[in-house]
Parts: C-alpha cells; structure tokens; sequence
C-alpha cells in the first residue's frame, strides 16, 4: 500500500469515525464502562485502556508540543485511570486547543497507526488481503472492533478469492452490527460506503473517492499542507489559508466576512477577483497565480 | 343323514328270540323240576370253555344246550354231554365261549332234551385272568381346555326325507354275533319288519335318529328294516356275509335339526391298569354312575364340532393307548364342571374318580386377577388425575410418577417402590386366590396366608422408619437433576450397596411370590403361598441393613433453588441497556449547530432563506431523534439537508454573481451550509463514539461480576461445583472478604458444614484467560445451565436454569 493509499484508507475510516476526512484530532468525549471514560483524539483512545496516557505521554514528549505544559500535570492521574478526570475541565480543554497542534496530530497519526493501522495490515496480510481496500475495510474492523470475532467465521480467502471474501466479509459484519445493541445497528452506514467503493470497483482506493457523502481528493489528503489548492469541494474547505484569500479579496473591494470558509460565495468571489484581474487558472481555484495576485 | 347308533355290542338278543320261539333249544317248562348244575369253573375267557356238572345227570341226550343270559337277553351254546360214569351220578356237561361274547356275568341254563338244569352261580366271562380294573389317576388331573360343539337343538328342527331300505342277512353264523353300521356297532330293536311304528311324514316328521329295527327269520336268518339307504352294514367276525336289499326302499320324513346347541365337551387321558386293550369295545366307561357309549376309534381324528347351523349330535370317542392308558374325548360337560369316572369290563367296575373341569383357565384367571390388581393399583393415580396440579421437575411434568417420587430430593424412592410392589403382589396374589376359589372352585371367600400380613408389614415398616430418618437426620443427596430409576440405588448419585440388596431382595420377594401364586391352578388352589419364615426374616434384615445404611450415611445436598444476578447474558445485557444511555450525545453538536443558525431576518433571498432553513431543520431533527432507528434515519436525513443547503448556497452564490443577490444573502447560505457540513460530520462522530462505548464489552464481554445463590439443604462448605459440566474452581470465586471461596450465608444450624444458603461470586474482571473464556462461555449468551454441588462424600446435587431468567427450582408444583 502506497502512502497516498494509505492515506486514503485512513481518510476513510476518519470520515467513519468523525464525519471528516482528515479526522477530528480535538475530539473529546467520556464513554461509559470501565475501559471507556474520557476519550480522545481522531481515533479514539481512552482513558479506561490506558491508550490516552500512551498517547499524551508521547505528546508531551515531542520537542514542538505546544500545549504539553498544560497537559502534562495530568499525566499521573492518566496513567492511574483517574476517572475523575472525565469532568475536569482545565484537561478537557487543553485536549481540545492541543488538537489543533500539527504537532500532535502528527503524534497522534504515529500513535493510531502503531496501535490500528499496522496490526490491521499485518492481520490482512496475514490472511491473505492484499487489496488496499480490502485493507482497509480490515482496517475499519480494527477501529471499530470485531475483526477476530468475524474473520473466522468465514473461512480461508484463498478459498472464494480476495473480492469475494471482502464481500462476504461486508455483508456479515453489516448483519453483526445490526444485531448489536444500539446505536450500533446505525453504524452500518460503514458498510454502505465500502459496498459502494466495492460496486464502483475502487479496490485500489484511486482518488477522487466519494464515502458517506463526502469526498476524498488528494487535495483534501493535503488538508495540512500550507500550500494546499483551494477550490469548492465538499465538504467545504475551511482553514487559516481560506481566511487569508478571503481577507485579500476583501481588501481588494470584494467585501466579504471573512468567515473561513471556501464554499461556493467564496468561489465565486475568486472566480470575480480572477476575472477582473484576467489571471489565467482555473475559475474559482485558488492555485499560485492567484495567490501570488492576491499578495499571499 | 346317518343314525348313530350307540352301545356297547349286545348281540345275545336275537338268540333270546329263537328260544321264546319255541326251538329245541327252549328249556322245557314244567315238564321236569329244575336242578341246578354246578359251574365247574365260574370264570371263563372268550374262547375258553366251561364246564358244569349235573346231578343226576342223563346216559344220553339227543339235544343239549347251555343258555347264556345276561339281563334279559342270553344265547345258546352248543354243548358237550359226559353222561355219569359209575359209581358218580352225576353227568358233566360243557361248552366253549364264543371268542365275540361281551364280557360280564352270565346266568347259566343248561337244556338237555325237555330238561332244564339253571347253574347254580353265574359264569364271568372276563379277561384272562379276570383282573380287577384300577383308575389310579387323571393326567393332567383337571383341566381348562374346553372344547365348544353345536349338538343338536330338539326344539328346532325342519322336516327332511331319507330314503331307508331293508336288509335280508342269511348265514349260519349269524346268530348272536354284533353288528356294524358303518363300521361301528350298534344294537337295533327286535321287531317286525312289517308291523313297525308308522313312517313319520312331511307334516308330522319323526324324531331322528329312529331305530333300526331287526327280524329274526330263522337261525342263520333275519332282516333289518329302516336301514338308511347307502348305510354299511357288517356282522362283526362275519366279512364275507354280505346282505340284500328286499324291496324298494321307503321314504321317511324325520326331524333335522336346524339349530345347534351350544355345549363344552372336554378330553381327559386316564391311567389305571387293566384297560382292555385288545378289544377296546369291552371297556365300559361310567360317567356320574351312567354308563355311557363310547365309540372306541381315534381321538386324534373326530368328526366337526357342528356350528350353529348345522349341528352334530356328539358322541364319546375314546381311544386305549395301552392297559394302563385311555384318551376319552368329546365328553360332555355337566353344568357343575365335575366328572365322576369309573372303568371297567363286563360287571368289573373301577373306583371312581372326580376329574374336574374349570371354566376359567389359568391365564385366564390370572389376568383377571392381574386386571384387578392393575385396577387397584392405578386407583390412585386415578384419583390424581382429578388433581389439577402436577409435580415439575426441571421443566419435565409429572404426575401419575409423584407416587414414587421423593418431594424433598425429587428422586424415586426405593422404600416407597418396595411397600407399592408388596401391596400390588399381595392384591394380585390375593385376587387370584379370590377368583379361583369363588369364581371356579365355587368356595367360600378365602382367608389370607399368615406371612402375607408380615411382608406387608415389613414394607410399610420400612417405609415409614425410611421417612422418619429423612425427618431427623436428613434426606439423601438430590443426585441428577431429574429423577431417573437409578435412584433406586444411588444416594446423590452415588451407588448405596444397602439400597442395592434391598431392591434385589425386594425384586426377588416379588418375582417368587408371584411365581409360587400362580404354581398353583386356580382349580386346587386353596391359598396363597406361605413366605417361607426365613425369607421373610432375611428381607426384615435387608431392610434393616437399608435403614441402618441410611442412618449411617451422611444426608446429601439438596438444592431447592438457584438464582443467578444479574439474570440475563451478556449479550442480552448488552441489548437491554436503557436505549436512551446508549444513544449518541448531540447536545454539544446542536449546541454549536444552533449558534451557527443565522438571525431570521439575516437571509432575504429564496436561496439563502433555504440554506439556514435546512441548518435549522437539521438541528431540529437531529434534536428529535430518541431511538436507535431515529439515529439510523438521521445520518441519511442530515445528507439530504446537506445537499439542500449545498444546493441553496450555490444558487445564492450563483445570484450573488448575477447581482440577484445581496452578499450577505451569498454569504449566509454558504455559512449554513458549511455549518450543516459540520454539524453532519459531528453527528457522525457523536454516533460513531456512542457505538465505541458498546464494543468493547461486545468483543471482550461485561465486566459484569455474576453471583450465583443456591438455597436448599446439607449444602456442604466444602463441596466442589460444577456449572454445565465445567469445574467451577474456587480460583473463580470471590467471597466478601476477598478469599476464593463461597459465602456462606445462612449456616445449617445442627451440622455446621453445612449450608443452607451460599452464595458464589465469580468477578470476571478477576478472572485468568482461561478461567475468563469459560466464564464468557457460561454467561455470554442465552442458554441452559446446570448447577452441580457434589459434597466430600461424593453426593451430589443437580438443578438447572436458564438464563434469562435466571432461576432453577428443584421442583414445584404446576397446573
């Protein structure tokens, strides 16, 4: 699996997981039960597992971690399960502004591809998957839990063939969910999308790739780069980048609020601004003419 | 239809006649006093001779005779004259008997020219020897076999033509000898053919069967008349005689039967010594002091029974096997079932002896016996089946079994099995007593035997002390959870030898009374068999030795009632989480959502108005959403909100750019539908971390610790357990202070290793791999369990229970 693939598939497991592409790496929570209790991050670690002291103990680590004063008080409390700290509001929102920190996401990318990602990989390969979306939905299996409950059940792969078995695959997990209690019978929207991907025959995840009604691009993949393209995609693109284009644009008579995102007004303003100024790129993309027009 | 004719041979008749004829062979009258001559010898066999010896006897005679008489019929003999020889005046006069002559006692008149010399005594013509005749036995000595025939009803009959001829039989020979009909000897009337009883006609029908009569002609000469046509008739010792037809054969009108009666006949085989052997038609057989006919062919071939519609007149048959044995068969059976028989010849008569006959056969009677018993027997359960209630035993209803049943071990009690299977043989025994000497012997109502009432006794006796033990020192084990005929011998599951023997003598006792009751027929039974005095004591110690056992042994686990909490799997644990605690949490989603709804007044255009009514809507409903299928439908809802909203903010934007819209208008839709983006994505993350929460527990299982209550009796501290065949180690058990063992929550007051309620807690979370996999294999899913406590002395206990609900009891009482 390449990088962009692997990228990929964790794309798609974040818009699983939080409705994102790129995940939600602020996401706080407390879930119930003694391995529950507060949780955190894009893919979920939790206070109970002791997964959220591992994860904030490397965190306050990194050199570059801005918010590890503000964290690291914590840590002996994370590290006894203190679940008191499901309510403490000071950690809650230090966890909340430390998502934001590149360099915690870059922790917390390490951290869930050691803990889901690479297991998954090896658990697939294991058995005989090796298309990236076959992966992947192994992968998902991992995030959400239940692989090693339904994988036997099914039998060798080499006995139906990869396609096959993912298939079969698909359609026990959706019926396993949909016995589960609530609300995992609404999670099977997972499936949904990986049957789609495996109708449209996606088994290399090749971009663009559209999954729960939200769409994959690399561009998106790119989401953190500084340097990233902006045009309308949807979801929305929104970022510090967006609000600066939208301030130079502002400051060169096309008024607007500046509001961060680049939905269809913004673009609109773009294409204007692109137009009156006879830049040739494309209509309402923000690409390196019209940034280099607009002064950025 | 042929006449039969019965009797035995008496062929003298005929020779009566020729001397009342007037012959030469007639004594004179008067002519000379009567002398009497001396027999010589006074007993004779066919073919021998004898002789007497007359006073005063002739020098000569021309004619002489010897008249041999018996009843009213005699015959004459040629005789042989000696005239006196000197100085004896006495003459001796002889003649030999015919080899066809009856047996018995015959007067004796000799006849010399017109002189009469009657014997002095009678001459017995017998046997060699003249030997007594003994009827020593009947072999079987009664019997049950009865044999149904149709005879003739008198009363019904239908007029039917024979056609009857006349036969002419001459020969010099003649006189005297038998005849046959047909091969069987018969005796016809003296008569005159032509002056006979008229012939019967179609309207006024003779009896049937008529007789046949006979004339004498001459000597060597006479005619049966009335003779049915086609009969063949013989003269025994006489092949070659053959007869002739005189004139045409006449038609006769006699009375068929047209409906039979029914009637028993029976066979019996006689020995005795004497029998005659070589002339079976010698042997005279008395039935009741009646001399009866028999006709002496086979009884191994008879003629039909006859049925209803066509019924046979039934005659003895018998059949001499040898001297010492006789078959009679087709013998009619008197009313009162007994035949006083007697064997003889001529004059000698055997003893008589009863055979008697039994209308109910053995089986028969020991059926009806075993009926009664049965009947008897299931009188109770008769009456429970009046009870609505019955007795559950893990899940299985009982009710006719709760007779043998233990309520306070739910297992079969052997002391109740033995006293119900003294009292169902003593009922058998008894009844078949009862029926064979009232109902075929015709006796009194009969008494018991002695020993009876003390095997009786030692049933109940063993019952009652096998209760009062229970009572005070405590029950035997429950064993298995249901009950199961191994009971009888097990004590918790454990084989009791005291319990062993006592079903072996109790089976044995049974086996051998009922055996020695029906040894007896029901014709000579008189009463039961008597217990033989040291058997009854030998199982009055087996069941010593069974209540000594039981109060030897300790008293065994009962389990009344098991309880597990929580009650319900894992997995329906899981699923029976209050729904609502389970569901996402959008509050900070909505909450975030509502702060991005724009003023109602901040959108004037179509589009935008569109945009922020979709965000608003979307909130609204998301808000709404209470169950797990609102939030399934939710996540497809919000996509079409947000597609609306998508749509609306490019219309806005596209009217923005063609001065249709205002910026704000432009600017508003794209904001809503932005913040209609984030509030899908934080709605799906809300639903994807509430379906985090579950999994765990689905994958790795609750954490749930499971207590296990078990309240019953002699429940011992330190027995082992055992749940669904699996060891239930006490590694997995945790009691409130923190040891691997159970609680013991109410002690048994008398014997304190005991409980009476314990209490076992298994807290997975405490749990090695293992120990934790087979803990998930117990209560993760929906199923049956099976709770086994087994004390140090091996017996044990067994209930079950299903989880949900969670709850086993060892019995109860069911409608």
């Amino acid at each position: 699996m390449t990088d962009l693939q692997k990228s990929t598939a964790e794309a798609i497991v974040n818009v699983f997981e939080t409705g994102r592409v790129l995940g939600n790496y602020g996401a706080v929570t407390v879930l119930k039960g003694d391995s529950g209790h507060l949780t955190y991050g894009r893919s979920q670690t939790t206070l109970g597992s002791g997964g959220l002291f591992d994860l904030l103990s490397q965190y306050c680590n990194q050199p570059n971690a801005k918010f590890a004063a503000g964290i690291a008080p914590f840590l002996p409390q994370l590290k006894a399960k203190d679940t008191s700290l499901d309510t403490d509001p000071k950690l809650r929102a230090a966890l909340l502004e430390a998502g934001a920190d590149p360099v915690m996401r870059t922790t917390q990318d390490q951290f869930f591809t050691a803990r889901f990602f690479a297991p998954a990989c090896r658990d697939a390969e294991a058995v005989g998957i090796t298309t990236p979306l076959g992966q992947t939905v192994v992968y998902d299996s991992h995030v959400q839990g239940g692989w090693p409950k339904l994988q036997p059940q099914l039998g060798p792969v080499n006995q139906r063939g990869e396609q096959d078995w993912i298939k079969s695959y698909v359609a026990l997990r959706r019926t396993w969910l949909q016995s589960l209690a609530p609300p995992l019978p609404s999670t099977t929207y997972r499936m949904d999308s990986f049957d789609a991907l495996i109708v449209q025959g996606k088994w290399d995840l090749a971009l663009p790739l559209t999954v729960h009604n939200i769409a994959i691009t690399e561009a998106v993949l790119n989401g953190g780069d500084a340097k990233r393209v902006l045009q309308l995609q949807k979801p929305y693109l929104t970022g510090p980048d967006v609000v600066a284009v939208q301030k130079q644009l502002a400051a060169k008579g096309f008024a607007n609020s500046a509001d961060g995102v680049y939905g269809p007004f913004t673009a609109a303003l773009v294409q204007q601004w692109q137009t009156k100024q006879g830049i040739a790129e494309d209509p309402g993309v923000v690409g390196p003419k019209t940034l280099a027009s607009l002064g950025l | 239809m042929k006449p039969r004719r019965s009797g035995a041979v008496r062929r003298i008749s005929r020779s009566l006649v020729l001397a009342l004829l007037g012959s030469a062979l007639m004594p004179a009258q008067g002519n000379a006093p009567n002398r009497l001559a001396q027999l010589i010898n006074a007993r004779v066999s066919r073919g021998g001779s004898f002789s007497l010896e007359i006073p005063n006897g002739p020098a000569a005679t021309t004619a002489k005779t010897i008249a041999l008489a018996r009843g009213n019929r005699s015959i004459v003999l040629p005789a042989i004259y000696v005239p006196p020889v000197a100085p004896s005046k006495n003459g001796e006069v002889s003649a030999q008997v015919p080899d066809w002559l009856p047996l018995g006692d015959y007067s004796v008149l000799v006849h010399f020219d017109q002189q009469d010399y009657p014997g002095s005594s009678a001459l017995s013509v017998g046997p060699p020897g003249n030997p007594p005749v003994h009827l020593n036995e009947f072999a079987p000595p009664n019997t049950y076999d009865l044999t149904t025939v149709y005879n003739p009803d008198p009363s019904q009959w239908r007029a039917a033509s024979i056609d009857l001829v006349r036969l002419d039989f001459q020969s010099p020979g003649i006189d005297g000898r038998p005849l046959l009909l047909n091969g069987v000897p018969f005796e016809p009337v003296l008569g005159t053919c032509s002056a006979l009883p008229p012939l019967g006609t179609q309207t006024n029908p003779t009896a049937w069967p008529e007789p046949i009569y006979e004339e004498i002609s001459g000597p060597g000469h006479i005619q049966l008349c009335r003779v049915p046509k086609d009969s063949v008739v013989t003269v025994q010792g006489l092949s070659d005689v053959r007869p002739t037809q005189v004139g045409q054969s006449e038609q006769q009108w006699i009375r068929e039967p047209a409906h039979g009666q029914k009637a028993s006949v029976v066979s019996l085989t006689l020995h005795g010594s004497d029998f005659q052997y070589d002339h079976p038609y010698d042997n005279v057989v008395s039935i009741n002091h009646i001399r009866v006919p028999v006709i002496w062919d086979s009884c191994a071939t008879l003629p039909p029974a006859g049925t209803s519609t066509s019924p046979v007149a039934s005659q003895i048959h018998g059949e001499v096997i040898s001297t010492q044995e006789m078959h009679l068969c087709m013998v009619p059976l008197p009313s009162d079932g007994q035949l006083l028989v007697s064997v003889g010849y001529g004059d000698v008569s055997s003893e008589t002896r009863a055979y008697r006959v039994f209308f109910e056969s053995e089986w028969r009677v020991a059926i009806e016996s075993g009926i009664v018993a049965l009947i008897l027997a299931l009188l109770p359960l008769g009456l429970l089946s009046f009870v609505k209630q019955q007795y559950a035993v893990a899940d299985e209803t009982y009710k006719l079994r709760m007779l043998f049943l233990d309520p306070q071990t739910d297992t079969y009690s052997l002391s109740k099995l033995q006293f119900y299977l003294w009292t169902v043989a003593a009922i058998f025994g008894y009844t078949y007593l009862f029926v064979s000497r009232v109902r075929v012997q015709f006796q009194a109502w009969p008494d018991v035997s002695s020993t009876l009432p003390g095997i009786i006794a030692v049933a109940a006796g063993t019952a009652v002390g096998s209760q009062v033990i229970t009572s005070t020192k405590g029950a035997k084990g429950a064993g298995d959870e249901k009950p199961s005929f191994a009971d009888f011998i097990t004590s918790g599951g454990v084989v009791a030898p005291d319990r062993l023997q006592m079903l072996l003598w109790t089976l044995f006792g049974v086996v051998a009374f009922l055996e020695a009751t029906l040894q007896q027929g029901p014709g000579t039974i008189s009463e039961l068999p008597a217990v033989p005095e040291r058997l009854l004591y030998l199982m009055g110690l087996s069941s010593v030795a069974y209540l000594g056992g039981k109060m030897a042994r300790k008293a065994g686990p009962i389990i009344d009632e098991i309880s597990l909490t929580p009650p319900g799997s894992d997995e329906a644990i899981l699923k029976s989480r209050d729904v609502a605690s389970q569901l996402p949490d959008f509050a900070a989603p909505i909450a975030a959502a509502q702060a991005s709804i724009p003023a109602p007044n901040a959108a004037a255009g179509v589009p935008a108005k569109a945009a922020v009514d979709a965000l608003s809507n979307a909130v609204s409903t998301a808000g709404a959403a209470m169950t797990s299928s609102d939030i399934t439908q939710l996540i497809a809802t919000l996509g079409k909100f947000r597609q609306t909203a998508e749509k609306a903010a490019e219309d806005a934007a596209s009217d923005f750019a063609q001065n249709k819209a205002s910026q704000a208008d432009a600017e508003t839709a794209q904001g809503a539908a932005a913040a209609l983006q984030d509030f899908s994505a934080s709605i799906v993350q809300a639903i994807s971390f509430a379906a985090a929460q579950q999994m765990p527990a689905i994958i790795g299982g609750l954490q749930q610790p499971r207590t296990i209550e078990i309240r019953g009796s002699n429940l011992a501290t330190d027995a082992t357990f055992q749940l669904s065949d699996a060891d239930l180690p006490f590694r997995m058990l945790l009691n409130k202070d923190g040891q691997n063992a159970p609680d013991v929550v109410v002690r048994d007051e008398t014997t304190p290793t005991f409980a009476k309620l314990m209490r076992l807690t298994i807290d997975p979370a405490k749990l090695g791999d293992a120990d934790l996999a087979q803990f998930r294999n117990w209560f993760g899913a929906d199923g049956k369990l099976t709770f086994t406590i087994t004390n140090p002395d091996g017996q044990h206990a067994v209930i079950s229970f299903t989880v949900p609900p969670g709850i086993g009891k060892k019995s109860e009482t069911v409608k």
